[in-house]
This record gives C-alpha cells, sequence and structure tokens, in this order.
C-alpha cells in the first residue's frame, strides 16, 4: 500500500513538469501584452523596455521556461507581476482561504448528497423522493455565478441577514493564525467572535459550491444503494427481523460506497473549478480569485503557480479517493 | 417494413411513461425556435439603446424589465439564445469529433503513438477544467470564438479516453478477429467494425454534454472572457449586473434563469436518451 502511494507520488512530477511546459505554451500564445498592461500604452518605450527587460520578457519563450524549472527546483517561484510580492507569499496569504471554503464545500455536499440519497432510497417512489431528484436535476443545472448572486440579493441587500462577501466582517479582526483556517483558528484561540463571524461569512458561499454537487451526490448514492436492495441478502437481513436502520446501514449503504467515491472525486475535481466562480462572486479573498485577477492580466508566473498547486491537489485528491477504495472494499489490493 | 415500424412505437410507448424527456424536450424545441427565429419573436432591438428607460423593472412593455442602457432585457435574451445553442453544439461536436478519433487512433494502433496520445490527455484531464479553459480563453483573447476553441481544448481529451476505452475492449471482439483472420485490412476494420460498435457512447456522453456545455461558456463568460459587449449573451449580462444588484433584481434574474433553463433542458434530454439507449442504467 505505501509503495503504491510512493509510486502515485513519484509520477505527480512529471505531470507537474508538463504542466508547467503546457501553461508556457499557452501563454506564448498571447496576443495580450502583459508588460503593456503594466506600463500603460502611452508609455515612453525606453521604460517599456526597461520593464520587459526587468520581467525577463524580453528572452525568448524557451530560455524563460528554463529559467523557471530551474528556479523552481529552488523553490523560488518568481515574482507576481499583479502585486509584485513573491509568488510563494501570495500563496500563503491566499490559498488557505480558498482550502477552507473548499473543504467546507465538500464536507456539506458529502455529508448532505449521501443523507438526502438515502431518504431518497428509503422513501423511493414516494413524494419526497420525487422532490429529492427534482431538486437534485435543477441543482445540477444551476449556474453557480447567479445562484450566488440571488441570495446575495435575497440574503443581504433585501433581508440584511447574512454578509455580501468577504471572509470576516471588517470589525472582528482575523483569529490568531494556526492554520489559517479561520473557523479552526478561532476555536483554538476561543476566539468566539471571530469564529461567529467567519461562519456566517463562509454560510453563503459554501452552500453555492456545494448545491450543484449534493444533487450529483444524491443520485449517484441512490443509484447505488437501490441496485442493492433487491438483492438477496438485503432480503434475508430484513426477513431475520433486523432493524430497518441496520439494513441500511449495514447491508446496503456498506455495499453502495464505490460508486459513490468515485463521484466523490469528481466532485472534488468540480469544487476547484466552482471555487473560482464563487470566490469571485463574494469577493473571498481565496486563490481562486486570485488566479483569475492573474490570469486577466497575464502574469505568468502566477498563473504557472496556481496551475502547479491545482494540480497537485487534484492528484492528492485522486490518490486519496483510490487509497479509500482499498478501505471500502476488501476485495480490492493495491501492490 | 411491418417490424421497423412496431420499433418505433414501442420506443414511443417508453418515452411516454418520461416525463422528464417530454418536459426536456419540450424546453428544447422553445429554445431552438427562439434561437432560430430571434428576430421575429423578440419584441425590441436588443443592441439599440435607449436611454430614456434605464433600468426599469418588468412591466407589460418589457416583460423582464430593462437593463441599465434602456435594452429590453426579454428581447436581449432571446437574442442570446443563439449564442448560447451554437456554442454549446459547436464546442461539443468539435471536441467529440477531434477526442474520439484521437482515442480511437491511439487505441486501435498502440504503441508510442497511443503512448504519446494518452500522457497528453491525462495532463489536459488534470487541470481543473476551468482554469484550463480561462487561461486558454484568455491568452487567445477574449472573444466568443476563443472562447469555444479554449472549450474544444478542455472537452477533447475526456473524449480521448472513453474512445480507447472503446475501441480496446472492441478489439478484443471475436468478429474482429475473424475480419482479420478473413484478411481485411487494418484500416478497413477500423471504420467497418470497430468504430462502428464504438460510437455509442461517445453519442450519449455528447448528449449529456451539451447543458453542461452551455453552462461553462456562461461561467467564461461571467468571468470576461467570452462575447464581448454588446453581444446579448447570457453569462455576459450576469456578470454586467452585478453592479447594479443595488438597483435591480431583473437584470440578474431573468438571463441567469435562461441559463438554468437552456442547461436544464438538454440535460433531461440527455438523460432520456441515455436511459433510452441503455436500459441496464435506466433509473431504478
Amino acid at each position: 500500500m505505501v509503495s503504491y502511494v510512493v509510486r502515485r507520488l513519484f509520477f505527480l512530477i512529471p505531470t507537474l513538469f508538463a504542466c508547467v511546459l503546457l501553461v508556457f505554451a499557452i501563454m506564448h500564445m498571447a496576443p495580450g501584452d502583459p508588460v503593456l498592461l503594466l506600463a500603460g500604452p502611452e508609455s515612453d518605450p525606453r521604460v517599456y523596455e526597461e520593464l520587459r527587460h526587468e520581467w525577463g520578457l524580453d528572452q525568448p519563450v524557451y530560455v524563460q521556461c528554463a529559467t523557471y524549472l530551474k528556479n523552481l527546483v529552488r523553490g523560488d517561484l518568481g515574482t507576481s507581476l499583479v502585486t509584485g510580492r513573491p509568488v510563494i507569499q501570495d500563496i500563503t496569504s491566499y490559498l488557505p482561504a480558498t482550502i477552507e471554503l473548499t473543504l467546507v464545500g465538500l464536507a456539506v455536499s458529502i455529508v448532505g448528497g449521501v443523507l438526502v440519497g438515502i431518504v431518497a432510497t428509503v422513501r423511493a417512489n414516494t413524494m419526497i423522493d420525487h422532490s429529492v431528484r427534482t431538486v437534485a436535476l435543477l441543482g445540477v443545472a444551476t449556474p453557480i455565478f447567479w445562484l450566488g448572486l440571488l441570495l446575495i440579493i435575497g440574503f443581504h441587500l433585501r433581508l440584511g441577514w447574512l454578509p455580501g462577501g468577504g471572509r470576516i466582517g471588517i470589525d472582528v479582526s482575523a483569529p490568531q493564525q494556526v492554520t489559517r483556517l479561520y473557523l479552526l483558528d478561532s476555536l483554538i484561540s476561543g476566539n468566539w467572535a471571530a469564529f461567529k463571524s467567519s461562519f456566517i461569512h463562509l454560510l453563503m458561499p459554501a452552500f453555492v459550491l456545494a448545491f450543484p454537487q449534493i444533487g450529483r451526490i444524491s443520485r449517484i448514492t441512490r443509484a447505488s444503494m437501490m441496485g442493492i436492495v433487491g438483492l438477496d441478502y438485503v432480503k434475508a437481513g430484513k426477513a431475520k427481523g433486523l432493524k430497518e436502520s441496520r439494513v441500511v446501514k449495514n447491508y446496503i449503504l456498506r455495499n453502495a460506497w464505490v460508486p459513490i467515491l468515485t463521484m466523490i472525486g469528481e466532485v472534488a475535481g468540480t469544487l476547484l473549478g466552482g471555487a473560482v466562480i464563487t470566490e469571485v462572486v463574494f469577493s473571498w479573498p481565496g486563490m481562486g480569485r486570485y488566479a483569475v485577477n492573474s490570469i486577466l492580466a497575464l502574469d505568468y508566473k502566477a498563473i504557472v503557480a496556481f496551475a502547479i498547486i491545482a494540480t497537485s491537489l487534484y492528484a492528492v485528491i485522486n490518490l486519496i479517493i483510490d487509497v479509500m477504495y482499498g478501505f471500502v472494499d476488501p476485495r480490492i489490493t493495491y501492490k | 417494413m411491418g417490424r421497423r415500424s412496431q420499433e418505433w412505437k414501442k420506443q414511443l410507448r417508453r418515452i411516454r411513461r418520461m416525463p422528464l424527456l417530454i418536459v426536456g424536450f419540450v424546453i428544447v424545441i422553445g429554445i431552438l425556435v427562439l434561437a432560430a427565429f430571434p428576430g421575429q419573436i423578440a419584441p425590441y432591438n436588443p443592441v439599440k439603446s435607449n436611454l430614456m428607460h434605464r433600468l426599469e423593472p418588468p412591466s407589460k412593455a418589457h416583460w423582464f424589465g430593462t437593463d441599465p442602457l434602456g435594452r429590453d432585457i426579454l428581447s436581449r435574451v432571446i437574442h442570446g439564445s443563439r449564442i448560447s445553442v451554437m456554442t454549446g453544439f459547436v464546442v461539443v461536436f468539435f471536441a467529440a469529433l477531434t477526442g474520439s478519433l484521437a482515442g480511437a487512433l491511439a487505441g486501435y494502433f498502440g504503441g508510442a503513438l497511443d503512448q504519446f496520445i494518452m500522457r497528453v490527455v491525462d495532463v489536459l484531464i488534470a487541470f481543473p477544467y476551468l482554469i484550463l479553459a480561462m487561461a486558454l480563453a484568455a491568452s487567445l483573447g477574449p472573444s466568443l470564438m476563443n472562447t469555444m476553441i479554449a472549450l474544444i481544448i478542455v472537452w477533447a481529451p475526456r473524449y480521448a479516453r472513453m474512445m480507447r476505452g472503446q475501441v480496446l475492449q472492441t478489439m478484443n471482439c471475436e468478429y474482429v478477429e475473424s475480419a482479420r483472420a478473413v484478411g481485411a485490412g487494418r484500416v478497413r476494420i477500423l471504420f467497418s467494425h470497430v468504430l462502428r460498435n464504438c460510437f455509442e457512447p461517445v453519442l450519449v456522453k455528447a448528449t449529456l454534454d451539451v447543458g453542461t456545455t452551455i453552462m461553462y461558456a456562461a461561467a467564461l463568460s461571467f468571468i470576461g472572457l467570452g462575447a464581448q459587449p454588446p453581444s446579448p449573451e447570457w453569462g455576459a449580462m450576469v456578470s454586467h449586473s452585478r453592479s447594479y444588484i443595488l438597483f435591480s433584481w431583473w437584470y440578474t434574474t431573468f438571463p441567469g434563469l435562461a441559463i438554468l433553463l437552456a442547461t436544464l433542458g438538454f440535460n433531461l434530454i440527455g438523460d432520456g436518451i441515455r436511459d433510452l439507449i441503455d436500459p441496464r442504467r435506466a433509473k431504478a
């Protein structure tokens, strides 16, 4: 098992390498010129040339790429065109926000999706089942930027119940930094005000992120469980006189996990993209919004750094899912 | 001839028992009609601004209200349907075409070609789709055409992977072996035998993907890539409405609702077609 994990992590390296090459190739195609954006169209041509040289953008692409890789190995991710700070600094300040949002969104998706799927199975073909499936269908088709904006209009502008953006209220100071995840940190340092503020700021973004995914997970949970419900050992369990909850938990759900896990993996991948849009809508100070700004400004170094992180996260998530298969179904082994 | 029409009747009876498919069908037909004849159906000009009627709430004259430039939102939404529908079909068609071709070649000929194609596919799939689409669209320059190209590049690898798997499965079948034994050339086997039996799941996936593509294209336009003003693209309208959410709810609501309906309609049809073609996966 350990050797399997190590092997998978090892394969990440050529993937990341290809990733860097790919991003450089894509950015090279850009008809836009980041230095022009930086210097302004009316600038002195000497200033323009100076800026180009300063940012190393007067070198041919493959030289830029090689330099980047050389620095990458030493741990230097370059400096951002947009913020002027080292990219690593940008990452450490923005990444935790995205991780917190994505983790909470993922948790809500999984818990909500599985629970709803179980309810739909147990009450199959009733009104509850039909309404659950309808909501799931709607959820998958809903554009999350629209949903987010509607919720802001409703709950923030009209009702004033929830904040319209940001991670924490401006009247509250951020909790002491331990993990940089505000919910955890405020609990650790006992900062109740920060916890409350972070919590209500998370409510809408996490819901918007999770809503389509709850639909997907509940559908696959229901489908998977329904495939098992008719099987002989379930009938045997019911005939034995076991409580329904026990049959559902130990006989049906236990064997239904594999397709659900696959879907969770897909959901996690989708969440990485969905987080970008959610962060833009809710002005969430995370990597997603940073990535959008960097892409629109053609900030090469920031974009490549983001691509590396996103690809690594995605690969690690897939690896966790694959390992979980082994735990959920003891027949699956890894050499 | 009698058996053929019997087959159709059987399918029609199945379809009648699938209300969701019918709903999806109705929605999509409606949208296609709007996309085909926007000028005739829309009550107002979608691009001419009318500063006397800026940001008016929904009324009898303007069912969806007006936007900050005084343009009728209903007319803009109707004209926008053409953009979204076209994007959905074009992207899925070309992504399925190029992806399946690459996957089929990889699976059929194997060897170095297979390895090369699949490595490229792996890297492309390893990226979160939105980031790749954004980077491509941004680097090519914000426009509808470039967004379509970006989406095609993002979608195609998934078709390649699927097709390759299908081809590999089919190649082990007996009829391929027997064709080879009879002396059929490799290309002939590829087209007449292998591909014929592989493209069904691709078709199913393609119909399922149209709805999602429409939503992704709207998302890219929301960020600022994609169709540019004054083009009445739905996602761009929702994005523009952000600056005005204090003053109007209708500018945000109606274009977004259109995206929802379009995606829903195509999703329902895709689901229905999949259930019809592959009865094993029909909803329990």
